[in-house]
């Protein structure tokens, strides 16, 4: 059993790591709202994007352009979403898991990583994986600039002819205890989701300016920009989801933890009090035994 | 300025710009500013940079930077996805100003490539700003006058 202040000290030290779990927990809800804030905000933009997209699917089933005509494929791209830091429960090591399985199913393909996140970036360099560009995760109030650099970095990967497929491993956040490991193809587009993707099915035939080349050629890149800006986003509320959770679970185990201390240490209170009782019990006794 | 109103969307990735009835509105389209009155034929048109002008119904005149994008008219609705727009009331001059240098110096100075195209994008988008904002109070650009 331990003494008295062996528990007093441990409670000690279970108190200063709840106060910190508590407050990483609040930090975390704090950021996962703000990753939603931002979801919402770009809505209204999404929505027309799609939209627009949607009212040239004909336009884009007929055209070639680099983001839509498929390659023989020699080399596939992995993009793998992870987190800076740690203490978020298992949300790196599914992601990380996901894609490892994923790399095992293109077997006999040569392959490339793009690695977003320490976490996965330290993994898969450590096992001498193909790493090609890492880049550190954005925070939830990176500026746009910087997840539109993230999108271009991805974007002149695949152009370049480095990798003629380019998939995507991002959590997709249901709610804040679950967010779900996901591999999605980036590029080539599929034509065909990007009619399927709007919510209204126009089907208006639109006179285009200055010629459907052009259009598309600017219209193609900025839908993909949109698309890897929704997946960033998706990604940030996911991981602060995670940690939102692990530090609530850490904050409720620090308090069963305390209880029990707490009981081992009033148990050892206690018996400290009988031997002490004992002792001047049986000195009494004693004493009195001499007269 | 009269006319039959109609609705007018206005979106970028930072959120609804612009949401609201209008009677006419300018844009830059790639080939040259163009404007749009109520019941236009269905149409598409990619933007680039430069200056919206919008007629609200009420009577009020709005103009801003608009920093590429596209216009789509359907059903007489129209609707502008912008990568980017700002009222050119809100422009910060002196911040467009430093912009510019900046990306002045950064292109002067650079091989062609990636980070030079980068430059040369920012100095237009500079410029844009600089121009509108000149545009909107004169006294601004004439250092010591009042």
């Amino acid at each position: 059993m331990l003494t008295q202040k062996a528990i007093r000290r441990k409670i000690k030290v279970v108190r200063n790591i709840q106060k910190i779990t508590r407050a990483m927990k609040m930090v975390a809800t704090a950021k996962l709202k703000r990753a939603q804030e931002r979801v919402v905000q770009s809505r209204p933009y999404a929505i027309r994007m799609l939209e627009l997209v949607a009212s040239l699917a004909t336009l884009v089933e007929r055209a070639t352009h680099v983001y839509l005509t498929p390659r023989p494929i020699k080399t596939r791209g992995l993009v793998v979403i992870t987190s800076e830091k740690g203490l978020c429960g298992g949300y790196n090591g599914n992601l990380i898991r996901l894609a490892v399985s994923t790399l095992e199913s293109w077997a006999g393909t040569r392959y490339e990583l793009f690695t977003l996140g320490r976490k996965g970036t330290d993994f898969f360099r450590r096992r001498d994986y193909p790493v090609v560009k890492a880049l550190p995760f954005p925070g939830v109030n990176a500026r746009a600039a910087e997840l539109t650099g993230i999108a271009d970095a991805i974007s002149s990967w695949y152009v370049s002819g480095a990798v003629d497929e380019v998939f995507f491993v991002y959590a997709v956040f249901k709610n804040v205890v679950a967010q779900t490991p996901t591999v999605v193809r980036l590029l080539p587009i599929d034509p065909a989701s990007l009619r399927s993707q709007s919510t209204s099915k126009r089907a208006v035939d639109h006179e285009v300016e200055p010629d459907a080349e052009t259009v598309l050629s600017e219209l193609l890149p900025r839908y993909f920009r949109y698309q890897v800006h929704q997946y960033l986003l998706e990604a940030m509320a996911s991981e602060n989801g995670a940690r939102t959770t692990a530090m609530t679970a850490a904050t409720d185990n620090a308090d069963e933890l305390l209880e029990s201390l707490t009981l081992s240490y009033n148990k050892a209170r206690q018996w400290a009090i009988t031997t002490e009782l004992l002792d001047i019990v049986g000195g009494a006794e004693a004493l009195k035994n001499v007269h | 300025m009269q006319g039959t109103p109609f609705h007018l969307e206005v979106v970028t990735p930072e959120g609804r710009f612009f949401d609201g009835e209008v009677i006419c509105v300018t844009a830059p389209g790639i080939l040259g500013s163009f404007g749009v009155l109520a019941n236009h034929a269905p149409f598409v048109s990619a933007l680039s940079l430069g200056e919206m002008k919008i007629h609200e119904a009420s009577g009020r005149e709005r103009d801003a930077a608009l920093f590429g994008g596209f216009f789509e008219v359907a059903g007489n609705r129209a609707v502008v996805v912008a990568d980017e727009a700002e009222w050119v009331e809100t422009i910060d001059l002196p911040r467009a100003e430093r912009a510019y240098q900046r990306a002045h110096e950064r292109v002067m100075e650079m091989f062609p490539g990636i980070d030079r195209e980068r430059a040369r994008r920012a100095l237009e988008r500079a410029r844009l700003r600089m121009r509108l904002a000149h545009h909107a109070s004169p006294a601004a650009s004439k250092p010591g006058a009042r």
